[in-house]
């Protein structure tokens, strides 16, 4: 064996492995997102898209007051929303991985995938019935006599909220679980065998131990949710305008430019916002240390 | 505690990369379109495929399926298929076809509501049809003829006021009604739906090139609007629990909405109904056969025979002149004659011009004031 | 002193109170909006009119009665299986690339990896459209495969590298040590360990799928309709609460197979869905 087929045992394979993924991912997606900003670069004018290299669609997204509307309902929603499904599925994930039923769990599995056997429109259907203005909580509330007036929640900003959180847990139940998973049991044995009660053992050791996966959870929903239109589109009747939504109707429109420059504003804002939740991160918890 | 499964700063990472992709672009280069391989148009033998672009609707591939099958086993040499979507989605996927792979349409011909015709005419996405040639066209009016020739209209559907008959005991008379302080906060409205915006700048002293008055009223008026829909189940929901009582709608998804059994009703406004032809147009890029092929059929479905199927299926009034209604439809409002000599015409050209920039009215306007 | 500890890090046989109340609550929030889709699967209203002023079975007639469904299913069936296989294979090799090695680029490789779940995906799904039309890849069955991977691929490196960290790689070294080659290693001391998170993986990709359409209905081609791209042209059409029953069937079917999985393979099939518990120590 020669020093080259050596080096090439020990070298290669480490890149070799990743090729089955980055190849589909670059041929796919990067070509995909070229596209898109080929796209963002070109003219649109007069409801027409033209030929050669601008930057006016930049400046038509910048100079547009909307727009900024649009983008701070987009990250209040992503922030919110993505806050609401860690409190959610945090308990949830807990409660899942204390579950000792085998028969209980796959039950509880199943039902948090049952939300993704439904078409959006159709689990649109069921919140209406359900938030509505005549819908089941209104006539409960009304009938029991706490208000004379339908509450306003379809259609506005905490449907949406309701909607979002709903299809988010499954995503952030998973995650969650696989970091709960991983506290040692010997680290809460030590903690009891150390005299310390339940709550104390879970703010002490389970949390502090899954605290980064629930940053990166918050993360992840929040991403899901900024990249998502149809439920805010569906349930939050024109009030919640997300940046995800104008790329949608954009592309409808044949205004693809607009639609580019957005999706890479998308893009930007969650960099921006991962980054600063980051550094947030980092700086309390060499506080916390 | 750095072992979990995605670190932060990797997440980081993936939206950097993401957004740094730009940059290859300018070293990337186009992929350059492939050389046909299996090409539809056949020609040695095989049989020339047609693809007919069919609106998604409740029965409006009706006629073009039931068309297709005839006209296939009196031409055995041709194919048809059948593509059917939505505008939103259709026209988007037919208009990158032909910027990518301009001598592959992603379909021959179709049919194509006003606005998207109009937007065509834009991109250059038709052809031009010589009305001389077709003989069924003698019977087509003026109305459903193209200054262009970019297309033919085979019917026409409007738009007028659909309202809830439980909730709303006398019905709607006036298009002002939709921006009346009667309705406050009962008003659905399908999303960038500027024909009110435009209706209420005609009442208003102003036009479709001077819609400024109609942004003013439903600027101040847009409380009225309940909820703005983007679906039609969502639209018949809300028309029929009570969530809104008044719309302004489609007279085919209306009288729809209707016949599924919702406590709706169609009507026109005294000021008339908007008038919205479907065209059929037929795609820049197909061979000269597939062109000839094209003309043909639709020359035979401007024939009393097919215009009649396609106007009862899709509630349209026909094209074709000498069509004559069956009873049940005739007596529709949209089809009473006081109501059709009343249709308000749009010139689609300024509509597909201002369509970016009355999308960004509604949304600074409208959206962001209800 | 042991068995003390045993019962309150909850790992006894007992089901805590509160745990199931936890549990309860939040399955009764995301279990709410769907009983009133199944119920209405049976509205006699033909747009859905609620309370529904009768019951019938009409819808489930009328579902039987459409053909493209039954094609989509099979479509959609047939993407979501070899494109969770093809996100869980790649994405496997991939975590075991960026989890046991370290060189340069490493790095940017896994942040590559993970940049689909961000980008909208209709704008993916028009920028593929494009890319495939110039490719000559359009409406091929592998057009629609491929672009799934490439969104499933995050999820499948996030579990299986989240479960790899986790096993030591201790095992495999000492299977080199005894002479096997490093796939031979890999097979017999790691991927035994790293099953349960395959499967895992391989769900949640299967079922993220099956679901996706915002991306899909730019790619698909007129006769390659997904089960939810015909849901949603089927929208566009009717009104009536046919997808509620479609959406009744599918739940159904789903708790059946998951019932079969449980009485066949047994209750630890599921358990890797709890993300390799058992070797937390």
């Amino acid at each position: 064996m020669t020093d080259a087929t050596a080096r090439l045992r020990a070298g290669t394979p480490r890149y070799l492995l990743v090729l089955p993924a980055l190849v589909p991912l670059a041929l796919v997606f990067v070509g995909s997102l070229v596209r898109l900003a080929d796209l963002g670069l070109r003219p649109f004018r007069d409801g027409r898209i033209g030929t050669g290299v601008t930057t006016d669609n930049l400046r038509r997204f910048a100079e547009d007051p909307y727009t900024w509307r649009v983008l701070g309902d987009t990250v209040l929603l992503g922030v919110v929303c993505a806050l609401v499904t860690v409190v959610i599925a945090y308990p949830m994930a807990l409660a899942l991985h204390r579950l000792r039923s085998g028969a209980l769990r796959a039950l509880a599995l199943f039902l948090i995938f049952s939300p993704l056997l439904t078409s959006v429109v159709v689990r649109a259907y069921g919140w209406n019935v359900l938030l509505g203005d005549g819908g089941v909580i209104n006539q409960t509330l009304r009938e029991i006599g706490l208000i004379d007036s339908p509450l306003r929640i379809m259609y506005e900003f905490p449907a949406v909220v309701i909607a979002m959180v709903h299809v988010l847990l499954p995503f952030a139940i998973f995650p969650l679980l696989g970091v709960i998973a991983q506290v040692p049991r010997s680290a809460l044995e030590a903690a009891y065998d150390l005299g310390a009660g339940r709550r104390q053992v879970f703010w002490r050791v389970t949390f502090p131990l899954t605290r980064h996966g629930v940053v990166l959870t918050w993360q992840l929903c929040f991403a899901l949710t900024i990249s998502a239109f149809a439920t805010p589109a569906l349930l939050g009747g024109g009030r919640v305008q997300v940046l995800s939504g104008l790329v949608y109707t954009n592309v409808g429109a044949v205004d693809w430019p607009m639609a580019a420059v957005q999706s890479y504003a998308l893009l930007v804002l969650t960099l921006l916002l991962v980054g600063a939740v980051n550094l947030a991160f980092r700086i309390t918890g060499r506080h916390s240390r | 505690m750095g072992r979990n499964q995605i670190s932060r700063r990797r997440l980081l990472g993936a939206a950097a990369a993401a957004a740094a992709l730009p940059a290859l672009n300018a070293c990337g280069g186009d992929i350059d379109p492939q050389p046909e391989t299996g090409a539809p148009s056949g020609g040695s033998g095989g049989k020339e495929k047609i693809t007919i672009f069919a609106f998604l609707g409740n029965r409006l591939a009706d006629m073009p399926k039931a068309f297709a099958q005839d006209y296939m086993s009196r031409h055995p040499n041709v194919q048809i298929d059948i593509y059917e979507d939505s505008n939103a989605v259709g026209y988007p996927k037919i208009l990158a076809a032909k910027q990518t792979t301009p001598d592959k349409p992603l379909v021959n011909m179709g049919f194509f509501n006003s606005q998207i015709s109009a937007q065509g005419d834009l991109d250059g996405t038709w052809n031009t049809l010589d009305y001389a040639a077709l003989s069924n066209a003698a019977s087509v009016s003026d109305t459903f003829r193209r200054p262009n020739s970019n297309g033919i209209g085979i019917g026409a559907d409007q738009i007028g006021i659909v309202y809830n008959t439980k909730n709303i005991t006398t019905a709607p008379t006036t298009w002002a009604d939709l921006w009346s302080d009667a309705h406050k906060g009962k008003v659905t409205l399908f999303d960038y739906w500027w024909q009110v915006v435009f209706m209420a700048a005609k009442l208003n002293g102003g036009s479709l090139e001077n819609m400024e008055p109609g942004w003013q009223i439903w600027k101040a008026k847009a409380g009225n609007i309940r909820t703005l829909v983007t679906a039609n189940p969502e639209w018949q929901q809300v028309l029929s629990n009570g969530t809104a009582d008044i719309t302004s709608c489609w007279n085919g998804t209306g009288l729809q909405f209707k016949a599924d059994g919702a406590p709706v009703d169609y009507v026109v406004p005294a000021e008339g109904a908007i008038a919205v032809p479907v065209y059929l147009q037929t795609v820049q890029g197909n061979t000269p056969n597939q062109q000839e092929i094209c003309v043909d059929i639709v020359n035979e479905m401007l024939s009393p025979k097919w215009c009649q199927m396609w106007a009862e299926t899709a509630v349209q009034t026909p094209a074709n002149s000498s069509v004559s209604l069956p009873g049940d439809l005739a007596g529709l409002p949209g089809f009473r004659a006081e109501n059709v000599a009343k249709l308000i015409s749009v010139d689609w050209a300024t509509v597909a011009k201002q369509n970016t920039a009355w999308r960004a009215r509604w949304d600074s306007d409208v959206k962001a004031n209800i | 002193m042991a068995a003390r500890s045993e019962a309150r890090t909850g790992m006894s046989d007992r089901n805590r109170p509160l745990t199931i109340a936890v549990l309860g609550l939040g399955l009764a929030y995301l279990v709410a909006p769907l009983v009133f889709v199944v119920v209405n699967s049976f509205n006699d209203s033909s747009y859905g009119g609620w309370p529904p002023p009768g019951f019938s079975l009409r819808w489930y007639e009328r579902l039987a009665d459409q053909d493209g469904f039954l094609s989509a299913a099979l479509v959609s069936l047939v993407v979501a299986a070899l494109a969770a296989l093809g996100a869980v294979l790649a994405g496997t090799a991939a975590a075991v690339s960026i989890t046991r090695f370290r060189y340069p680029g490493r790095r940017l490789i896994e942040s590559l990896l993970l940049a689909p779940l961000i980008v909208p995906k209709v704008a993916i799904g028009l920028g593929a459209f494009i890319l495939f039309l110039q490719a000559g890849f359009y409406g091929r069955d592998g057009a629609l495969v491929a672009l799934h991977l490439v969104l499933l691929l995050p999820f499948a490196v996030n579990i299986v590298g989240g479960a790899l960290v986790r096993i030591p790689p201790v095992y495999e070294q000492a299977a080199r040590d005894l002479g096997a080659g490093p796939v031979r290693a890999f097979a017999s001391a790691t991927l035994p360990q790293l099953r349960r998170s395959l499967l895992a993986a391989y769900l949640l990709c299967f079922m993220i799928s099956f679901d996706e359409v915002d991306a899909t209905v730019f790619v698909v081609a007129p006769d390659q309709v997904t089960l939810p791209v015909s849901m949603y042209q089927y929208l566009q059409k009717y009104q009536d609460p046919t997808l509620a029953a479609l959406s009744t069937v599918l739940i159904g079917a789903t708790f059946a197979l998951v019932a079969v999985v449980l009485a066949t393979a047994g209750a630890s099939a599921t358990a890797g869905l709890q993300g390799g518990k058992g070797r937390t120590r």
